[in-house]
């Protein structure tokens, strides 16, 4: 909704700058998207009156104007053909700007020198095309600054106006809320018509409510014998300053009218219109219509029509047909304000895909009563513009009155909700102003009958609430609650201290959208029963085309964010981790629970020319994992698994206890291939819900040793496909006395070792609390051990 | 042997002057004083010398060993720590022990939950997934009120969206808990909007919660200006105006002093204020829903999104970043 200041200033005297305005218009729940000031490019124009019109000696095309400014007499050289002597025109003498920036200087045009420009309604800038020069009528002031004499020195406000508040859709709205706010009148128009009572309005037409549900009222005039045309300037700069461009003198009143009151219109040709009679009626399924924007629509049966007896005439409070409409040749106009059901022209207006500045007013809820004055205004409008003669009285079918809405307000209520004192005379005088005719009840409370503008009120809150926003939200002290301490009951979840955990062993963070491309499965190579593609949630509406349904995994995103850092930019080290959502539909039921998703390429560290760079690929994905679920006090155990994403040679399965939490591995190449990523990517998957009130948060403390601990290394040759971690499981579960930590410390293939074979070192830790262990028994313990390894992993002693 | 002691005195000055590195001075060490050096030999001599000289040549021997063992602790320390027997070239780079780092977002979404948690605020959380109710119907959207058009959604079947908003936490708060509650409610919500640089069709919201006996919009005020001042850690005025949300009433957008300008910069559009939440009063017609008594118990709520937040904070100039996991954004913050 669009309003200017001067408009605005014809229903209200606010005495506050253009500037004041703006922000008062905010304090009263108005917002403001842009204020600015119009026609800024527009710059010494005045009114002149054209004394002779002659010829060009040199071309047939132009003319030679001699014109009367007020103040001085200019030969200005004209192009166009519409002017005659005695024409009061608008005049951009020597140095006058135009809107882009066009500067008017002297200028030769084949042999004769102009002093200025005769100027059109699209050179102005207040109309979007133009035939020929502006002709201004007779009375225009000669000598004026044209910008003075048209209202052109003005603001535009565009508006946000709240979904609850229709009223503000017209300018009076505004107006009545701003008068209350302070505590100005208002001033609506005056409406006196010059009815011929010879003819009566329902002589002429008829109107029959056959839907009374979905119509409840329904209003309209007469007007024969009308001239259609262009409207006068005063007009055009109107409509065109609030962004409506002027098309003819009566659809312009319509819209002029739209702007005040703030109640769409219609008019009809009501020639068009048979036996001129009006029905109100519903759409039968599959008839069809052609609204005024040329496109046929394809109605149904709960979509309202106006109609004559044989066709649709206007698809009811959204746009009228294009049989029945204003054009060149009307004479006569049937006028209908009527009143809509809000949810029926809102559902029939979201199905056509079809919104309209009637629509949008009507699904908001119209003003039932104010569509008398609305169509005895526009009217008048009419009239004034396009002459005629108003048929005497009006039709106003109204079968069943809508009932006024009474509210009962507790004065005590208002200050107990918005800790305030405001007086109970205060209250009831804000009531008063904003039209609500408050009754006092008793001491307690007061009863307010609401106006048939004010739709968004039945309940004494927002009587609460008017009060707040007249008496003003910054008078609303600010106090610091007095409330009750209480328990924190919420704990955060392992997610927050996985975060942490990760994020002290160097990993970033990163944040994704929950969605992703159902096509990616096939694309990668995921096989149908593969967890991540059997349960995935589809979204039924999605603007973006690869984002049809939401994450059943947080790879695909982890990829793409690898393939922005790594492909796109060269950052070739990366370590990530997502802790986040995903989604699932299993059984009809939807699941959304935590997962955890780290990526890591490239080196483990900075490349620096103090270190080498050294990329840890699977083990130091493995030992961030490892270095987490120390910090939750857990364990996990791996184990050989297969998995489209994983190569083959490393794809791995992770457990805790009895559950499989998470997998890990090497992503296969066809994956990262889609995206153009060449380097070796890892992965590792855990789901938090399976770790969830696990972890340890509370850790017991230890005695530290008192006696120094023995440590023996000791490397043994083994067939390359055992795995070192069976022979460290067995040294650590071996019940060997005295043996306090076992662990892997090298592994060595090379020259030296027999082929399918390998050297593994383990390093154990031997330690008595109670004495120093002498070498002598510690290498009693330590033999056993290789003695026993031998054997039962036919292993040898590496020299 | 005097003489000899001389000329090793000299050889002993020139070898320590010649000497850069300290495996050099090492090998002087064993040179001279080790015990098959130059110095202990003469020290076995000794015994074959007359009574006259020992006493003399002892001398003598002692302070070449002196000197010796001054010598090497000097050099040595000169060059200790400095394998190389290089001067430091101190504008070499250090070595950068990587950080990890939270994302932007979570460390607002950190930050905004250590101030409400100073101030007794309880967390609480809701699903995605929503329900239409929950998402609308409880929260006092009429089914066919225009105001769902300001909520254009993700639908996922016919009766769950993906929620626009965090109040739903809210309702399922209040259906739990009774009064008093103090909740707060961090999360993503989603919009079917399209993605550029001021759109966002994921994006998270912080939603605030205060029910009890004696709750107004003056304690609303009061919450809202503590909270801006700690979260922009400089003295924010806040200023409320008029709006519409239909789990609200009154309502209010709420804005506060521009943390960046004094009197006006392109971020508030020279206003000197920013509009960064929406609040208000429960409305009735939630707390009906809820089985609370609304003429018992009032209460406040308030709710913003957290990208607008960190933005402000952060004088970022395209809400895209948020997603795109730009390792060159993300270790800016």
């Amino acid at each position: 909704m669009k309003i200017t200041y001067n408009w605005l200033k014809e229903y209200i005297d606010t005495g506050l700058s253009p500037e004041e305005l703006h922000r008062k218009l905010f304090t009263i729940g108005i917002g403001v998207e842009t204020f600015e000031p119009l026609y800024t490019g527009l710059n010494k124009i005045v009114i002149g009156q054209i004394l002779k019109v002659e010829k060009h000696p040199n071309a047939d095309k132009l003319t030679v104007c001699e014109v009367d400014t007020g103040t001085e007499k200019l030969v200005i050289v004209c192009g166009a053909k519409n002017h005659k002597a005695g024409d009061r025109v608008a005049v951009a003498v020597n140095g006058a700007t135009l809107p882009g920036g066009f500067i008017i200087k002297k200028v030769d045009l084949r042999g004769v020198e102009s002093n200025g420009m005769l100027c059109s309604e699209k050179e102005l800038g207040i109309a979007d095309s133009a035939n020929g020069i502006m002709i201004l009528p007779p009375d225009a002031p000669l000598g004026m600054d044209f910008k003075a004499a048209y209202g052109l020195n003005d603001w535009l406000y565009d508006l946000e106006i709240m979904p609850n508040k229709p009223e503000y859709l017209g300018i009076i709205g505004i107006a009545r809320v701003l008068s209350a706010a302070l505590n100005k009148p208002v001033k609506i128009p005056e409406v006196k018509l010059l009815e011929d009572n010879m003819v009566k309005t329902k002589d002429l037409v008829k109107v029959k409510i056959e839907a009374k549900d979905l119509c409840p009222r329904y209003a309209a005039r007469y007007i024969s014998g009308v001239q259609p045309g262009i409207s006068p300037v005063w007009m055009q700069v109107r409509l065109h300053s609030v962004g409506i461009r002027a098309i003819s003198n009566i659809v312009d009143a319509t819209n002029y009218a739209l702007i005040e009151t703030g109640h769409p219109l219609h008019a009809f040709d009501a020639e068009l219109v048979s036996e001129r009679t009006v029905v109100i009626r519903k759409a039968s399924d599959g008839e069809e219509m052609i609204t005024l924007d040329g496109v046929k629509r394809k109605l149904d049966k709960e979509m309202l029509l106006i109609t004559d007896p044989h066709k649709p005439i206007a698809l009811a409070g959204i746009m009228g047909g294009q049989v029945s409409e204003i054009n060149s040749k009307t004479k006569n106009v049937i006028l209908e304000s009527a009143y809509f059901n809000p949810v029926s022209i809102r559902k029939t207006s979201k199905r056509l895909v079809l919104m309209t500045e009637a629509s949008y007013r009507f699904e908001r809820g119209a003003d039932y009563d104010g569509i008398i004055f609305a169509l005895n205004r526009t009217t008048q409008l009419i009239n004034q513009l396009a002459g005629g003669q108003i048929a005497s009285g009006l039709i106003d079918e109204y079968p069943e009155k809508i009932k006024t809405v009474s509210v009962t307000t507790r004065y005590k209520r208002v200050n107990k909700i918005l800790g305030t004192n405001i007086p109970e005379e205060e209250m009831l005088n804000i009531c008063r102003g904003l039209g609500f005719l408050p009754e006092k009840n008793d001491a307690d409370s007061f009863t307010v009958t609401v106006p048939s503008f004010r739709v968004d009120i039945d309940r004494e809150i927002d009587i609460v609430e008017e009060i707040a926003v007249i008496y003003g939200y910054d008078k609303i002290p600010e106090r610091f609650p007095r409330i009750e301490l209480t328990q924190i009951i919420s704990k955060p979840g392992i997610a927050e201290t996985v975060k942490n955990s990760l994020i002290q062993r160097g990993l970033n963070e990163v944040i994704n959208f929950s969605f992703m491309d159902k096509s990616w499965f096939d694309k990668a190579g995921i096989s149908p029963n593969n967890p991540i593609r059997t349960s995935y949630v589809p979204l039924l509406n999605h603007l973006i085309e690869n984002w049809n349904i939401l994450r059943s995994s947080l790879l695909p995103n982890l990829i793409n964010n690898v393939a922005l850092n790594s492909v796109s930019h060269g950052n070739k080290d990366l370590k990530l981790f997502e802790a986040g959502k995903v989604f699932n539909l299993n059984a009809g039921q939807y699941s959304e629970y935590a997962e955890l998703g780290i990526v890591v390429t490239g080196s483990m560290g900075p490349a620096s020319w103090l270190q080498k760079q050294n990329e840890g690929g699977f083990f130091f994905l493995k030992g961030l994992l490892e270095g987490l679920f120390h910090d939750l006090g857990l364990s996990f155990e791996l184990r050989d698994a297969t998995n489209d994403l994983f190569d083959s040679a490393c794809a791995v399965e992770i457990i805790n206890g009895d559950d499989k939490i998470g997998i890990i591995g090497e992503l296969r190449s066809k994956i990262l291939k889609l995206q153009d990523i060449k380097e070796r990517v890892y992965y590792a998957e855990l789901d938090l819900r399976l770790l969830e009130g696990k972890q340890k948060d509370k850790k017991e403390f230890s005695q530290l040793p008192k006696f120094p601990s023995n440590r023996r290394d000791i490397s043994f040759i083994v067939a390359s496909d055992l795995k070192a971690g069976e022979i460290l499981s067995y040294i650590q579960k071996g019940g060997f006395s005295k043996l306090e930590n076992a662990e892997i410390v090298d592994l060595y293939r090379g020259d030296s070792i027999e082929k399918g074979k390998k050297s593994v070192t383990y390093s154990l830790t031997y330690r008595d609390n109670t004495k120093t262990l002498t070498d002598g028994e510690v290498d009693s313990i330590n033999n056993d051990i290789i003695q026993k390894v031998m054997s039962i992993f036919s292993a040898t002693i590496r020299q | 042997m005097e003489n000899e002691l001389n000329l090793l005195a000299a050889e002993i000055d020139k070898d320590f002057e010649t000497a850069t590195e300290s495996k050099a001075l090492e090998n002087l060490r064993i040179k001279y004083v080790g015990k098959k050096g130059a110095i202990s030999a003469y020290y076995e001599k000794m015994g074959k010398l007359s009574k006259e000289e020992r006493p003399k040549i002892g001398q003598l021997l002692n302070s070449l060993k002196n000197k010796v063992e001054s010598l090497l602790t000097e050099k040595l320390e000169k060059f200790s720590g400095n394998t190389n027997n290089e001067i430091i070239d101190f504008s070499m780079p250090g070595y950068k022990l990587p950080a990890g780092k939270y994302h932007l977002i979570s460390q607002t979404i950190r930050r905004i939950k250590e101030i409400f948690r100073t101030l007794n605020f309880d967390i609480a959380e809701g699903p995605e997934i929503e329900t239409e109710y929950y998402n609308f119907e409880a929260l006092n959207f009429p089914p066919h009120h225009p105001a769902r058009d300001m909520q254009d959604s993700f639908h996922i079947d016919k009766g769950h969206v993906l929620r626009t908003h965090t109040s739903p936490v809210q309702v399922r708060t209040m259906e739990k808990c009774k009064p008093p509650l103090k909740i707060i409610s961090i999360g993503k919500c989603y919009r079917n909007d399209p993605l550029d640089a001021s759109h966002l069709p994921m994006f998270q919201q912080i939603e605030g919660l205060m029910v009890d006996e004696d709750i107004n919009f003056s304690d609303l005020k009061g919450v809202l200006k503590i909270f801006f001042s700690e979260f922009f850690q400089k003295k924010t005025n806040i200023r409320l105006n008029p709006s519409f949300f239909p789990f609200t009433e009154p309502s209010a957008e709420v804005s506060v002093t521009c943390p960046i300008c004094q009197s006006g910069c392109p971020l508030c559009k020279k206003s000197g204020w920013i509009e960064l939440f929406g609040a208000g009063m429960v409305d009735p017609n939630v707390f009906r829903n809820v089985k609370y008594d609304s003429e018992k118990y009032t209460g406040f709520a308030f709710g913003g999104g957290i990208e607008r937040l960190t933005i402000i904070k952060h004088s970022i100039n395209d809400i895209r970043h948020f997603y795109e996991n730009d390792i060159r954004f993300l270790n800016q913050f």
